[in-house]
């Protein structure tokens, strides 16, 4: 008895040791087989004998249900006494998408021949996708928010995936009656919950048991740099982004980018910040509280690299923070690094990287991909 | 003083007056006079050097300050400030005023009889003084002609008469030619030493007052035979 | 016993304006003790660094800025509404900031540049463009009311090109356009404050010098030229100045309303008269003052907030007339 509950035990407080746990939620299952989300807050999934149930949370109000979707397959008659939701069969081969990102998720799964159309293609990164619309097998259809929708009847699209925003809807395109999946993964707070959207799409396009695959290997490959981390004795302090207008945009410690920098064995100076949304923090306060944080880390899209010098033209009072000084500035030019793109799957990518800057001695050989040095 | 032969007066697409001959002396009082449309506004106009006249010679012997029906912004200055400004191209950079400046400023306050409301602001003073002041800032610049468009336009009876005997008086004693556009026919009469009638059928008839009723010139021109007037 | 009264005004004035200085650099996000200040102030300091840097560096020329900026706004719309002989006039009704807007939003929206530098060359051209523009008509219209409307035209044809601009962008972009259009005076550095404060010093002494001819056009254009103004120079002059004050203050400080319509009228209500001798001064000192109060109530007390100053600045001019106005028993110069 004693040696079971030990076994049982000892990980049990390995785990709450190391205080950079999360918790995962549970979903309470209420029908015949509920689907374990383990990090997504955005969605739940449940499984019946003739059909999937998805149902979406509203992102700003996270009581209430945004919208259900009701899954049957193609290659089954569509069954009677089906629950509230929008039908979709599955699985879905004629898609537009409206994001470069969520092109990016299907290209990983796959599926980037089902994509029919997309927005804004000066946006999009994927090499594919960009050859689809120049050969015109992929239409552009325009702007998100004010798409062309003669063309999207024209393209006889199945599903329509987009990201929502709060209080606007899609203009002429959510009267069409082609289901709109409004993909709030970028709402998630925990970059996994973000990933695991992917089981999510996987399921739209009949590639469960690929998007799940998928999913369980990046969470491990995320824990276990997690675990890694965790083992340094010391955390460096930490100030991310940069001053934008009259005040600096601060993430919240609540935000997946406070849990990607705690994570990777930071000590992000405003982690006490709850909330998902930025906080608006005047200059002068930033500086009081972080003028000697040991790393300053922020991203920025630009076509040429930045400076250190840039920097204090931008703004002179940059100069006077210690890792300015010390020259312990990284910095992401996300119009060159694939940043964006490998977010959602690749979270653990992204997290080396900040462990290689925190703690270079645990990732020895590593280069890294998406923030570097800021170049003199 | 002025004096202009052949002269043509009009815009560029229309030509009022194509040859105009007329006088003006220093210490005359000239009424012009003529009916609306005649032209009076446009003639007032290029002698002042607004518009330019179109053909002919017009000889203008000295400055001319105005005094014009337009009303501006001038509300918030006092009486004073306004009529210091008749001293613009004496003074310094920033308008200061000298010791002559004010001592012409004052003459010309008495001359008109307002030196009293000196310190009040030109929109609380009535429009009788109002015409006074514009016509001491006409003074302060110190020119020897001095021309007005309808002056009397917006006044009583007495103010009317008030001013046409001051314009006289200027015109004697300071030795200026003052000319006068209006309407009031009766003031003009008494109190102008030469009318020009202005008409688009006769060009510019000038004479003495007494003269030009008693040969019936006024008359046809104002067409006042029927109305029983004179 | 006018000299009097206009020296105790003056006096006054610039009281108010040296305690609203000061109060901008005494109160901040950040509690930083009067006898540390001082010390910093003095040079003679010896604490927390990052203290020093707050109030040298981000405190003070950000006080300065708002003076300056204040101050050219305020003369600016003053010598637009005596030039068109319109209460309503202010710097942004030629078009003048729209064209600043333009510039700005190509560069950050089309180009995708954020780059500060970048951000006042572009503000400048483009209000150099339209302010070019608008002396340009000015020699070919006569009529200032003609005028007047071309100026409003030209802004909003800038308007109608920015939000084509604005709709075909991402949102981040769009976002950054927007930051930068809510006005704010604490992006001009220790380093770049010279270059801002010799041209906006350059503009006002231009305008001290116009006093002379603003006071003739107040009897109208007419009454002006026969006092010997030259109409035509005078105009270029004014529009000129004006234009400069104009594109340098929204150049480094991003659009800001409403200081440039309001001020002047709170300064004539306050004087009781149009005589630029005295309203040109007051004005500046009063366009200072309002913009030092502006800035220090965009910091929300006793929060980590921040608010736009383009949201604070008709909050504080509005009431204030509405209180001369209620006060003040002759408003003489609407007569």
């Amino acid at each position: 008895m004693t040696r079971i509950s030990l076994k049982v035990l000892v990980p049990l407080m390995a785990l709450t040791i190391c205080s950079c746990a999360s918790s995962p939620s549970q979903e309470d299952a209420a029908t015949s087989q509920p689907d374990s989300v383990l990090y997504a807050r955005g969605f739940q999934i449940r499984h019946f004998d003739e059909y999937t149930a998805v149902s979406l949370r509203d992102p700003w109000d996270t009581l209430k249900v945004r919208q259900t979707y009701i899954l049957v397959e193609k290659d089954r008659p569509l069954p009677e006494n089906l629950p509230e939701g929008i039908v979709v069969r599955t699985p879905v081969e004629r898609a537009i998408v409206y994001t470069s990102v969520h092109c990016a998720v299907l290209e990983q799964l796959a599926c980037s021949g089902k994509i029919i159309g997309v927005c804004e293609s000066e946006y999009i990164s994927s090499p594919e996708i960009l050859s689809g619309v120049a050969s015109g097998s992929i239409a552009d259809i325009g702007l998100s928010t004010a798409p062309d929708v003669e063309k999207i009847i024209d393209l006889g699209a199945e599903m329509i995936i987009a990201s929502p925003f709060q209080n606007s809807g899609y203009g002429a395109a959510e009267k069409l009656g082609i289901p709109i999946l409004e993909a709030a993964d970028y709402m998630e707070n925990h970059p996994l919950g973000r990933t695991e959207w992917c089981r999510l799409f996987g399921l739209f396009f009949g590639k469960r048991a690929e998007a799940d695959s998928i999913f369980h290997s990046t969470m491990n490959s995320y824990l276990e740099l997690k675990r890694l981390s965790c083992e340094a004795a010391e955390k460096p302090s930490v100030l991310l982004e940069l001053k934008y207008g009259s005040a600096w945009l601060v993430p919240s410690g609540e935000s997946y980018i406070g849990t990607f920098h705690r994570d990777a064995g930071g000590d992000y100076i405003f982690k006490d910040i709850t909330g998902s949304d930025n906080a608006v923090i005047p200059f002068e306060k930033v500086f009081d509280v972080a003028s000697d944080a040991d790393f300053w880390l922020f991203k920025y899209a630009s076509r040429s690299n930045i400076t250190y010098k840039d920097l204090e033209k931008e703004y002179q009072p940059y100069s006077n923070f210690r890792a300015f000084k010390e020259k312990k500035i990284y910095v992401c030019n996300t119009m060159h690094t694939s940043y964006y793109d490998d977010l959602t799957i690749h979270p653990d990518r992204i997290l080396e990287d900040f462990i290689f800057i925190y703690h270079p001695e645990l990732l020895p050989g590593y280069s890294p991909k998406y923030y570097f040095p800021l170049q003199q | 003083m002025i004096e202009a032969r052949r002269l043509a007066i009009g815009y560029k697409n229309n030509i009022l007056h194509e040859s105009l001959d007329f006088e003006l002396s220093c210490g005359e009082v000239v009424c012009l006079m003529g009916l609306n449309g005649a032209g009076k506004s446009t003639l007032i106009k290029t002698l002042c050097g607004f518009i330019k006249p179109l053909g002919g010679s017009l000889k203008i012997d000295g400055e001319i300050g105005v005094v014009l029906t337009d009303k501006g912004n001038a509300g918030g200055l006092t009486v004073y400030e306004m009529v210091s400004l008749g001293r613009y191209k004496h003074t310094g950079y920033f308008g200061t005023l000298r010791e002559n400046d004010h001592k012409v400023i004052q003459e010309s306050l008495k001359a008109v009889g307002i030196e009293g409301k000196a310190d009040r602001y030109m929109s609380q003073i009535s429009d009788g003084e109002r015409q006074k002041a514009f016509i001491a800032k006409a003074l302060a610049q110190e020119c020897p002609i001095i021309i007005l468009d309808e002056p009397t336009a917006f006044l009583d009876v007495t103010s009317r008469i008030e001013t046409m005997a001051l314009l006289r008086k200027l015109a004697y004693n300071q030795g200026k030619a003052v000319l006068i556009s209006t309407h009031d026919l009766d003031n003009a009469i008494n109190f102008a030493d030469r009318l020009w009638l202005l008409s688009k059928e006769r060009q510019l008839v000038s004479g003495a007052p007494s003269s030009l009723v008693e040969n019936g010139t006024v008359e046809e021109f104002f067409k006042l035979r029927d109305a029983g007037t004179l | 016993m006018n000299r009097r009264k206009n020296i105790t005004l003056y006096c006054a004035a610039g009281a108010f304006l040296l305690a609203l200085f000061l109060s901008n650099i005494f109160f901040g996000s950040v509690k930083i003790p009067l006898r540390d200040i001082l010390a910093i102030l003095s040079g003679n300091f010896e604490g927390r660094e990052s203290w020093r840097h707050i109030v040298l560096e981000t405190r003070l020329p950000q006080a300065v800025t708002a003076l300056l900026a204040g101050s050219s706004l305020a003369v600016s719309g003053l010598m637009l509404q005596t030039l068109f002989k319109n209460p309503l006039a202010g710097p942004s009704i030629l078009g003048i900031s729209d064209g600043a807007n333009l510039g700005v939003a190509v560069s950050m929206i089309y180009f995708a540049t954020t780059s500060y530098i970048t951000t006042i060359a572009t503000a400048f051209a483009g209000a150099a463009v339209v302010l070019a523009l608008i002396l340009w008509f000015s020699s070919k219209l006569k009529n200032n009311v003609m005028l007047l409307i071309v100026g409003i035209m030209m802004g909003y044809l800038a308007s109608s090109v920015i939000s084509i601009l604005n709709f075909k962008a991402s949102s981040d972009k769009v976002h950054q356009y927007v930051l930068w259009g809510m006005g704010d005076f604490g992006n001009v550095s220790i380093e770049k404050l010279p270059y801002f404060a010799i041209i906006a010093i350059a503009g006002l002494i231009a305008a001290v010098l116009l006093i002379k001819p603003l006071n003739a056009l107040l009897l109208g254009e007419s009454y002006a030229s026969n006092l010997g103004v030259n109409i035509k120079r005078s105009r270029l002059m004014i529009l000129g100045c004006t234009g400069l004050l104009t594109a340098t203050a929204t150049a480094f400080c991003g659009p800001i309303s409403f200081i440039g319509l309001a001020v002047p009228h709170i300064a004539r209500l306050v004087l009781g008269s149009s005589n630029h001798q005295q309203l040109l001064p007051v004005t500046l000192i009063t366009g200072s003052c309002i913009a030092l109060l502006c800035n220090m109530l965009t910091l929300l007390p006793g929060s980590n907030g921040v608010l736009p100053l383009s949201a604070i600045t008709p909050i504080v001019c509005a009431p204030v007339i509405i209180y001369v106005i209620l006060n003040r028993k002759n408003i003489q110069y609407f007569n």
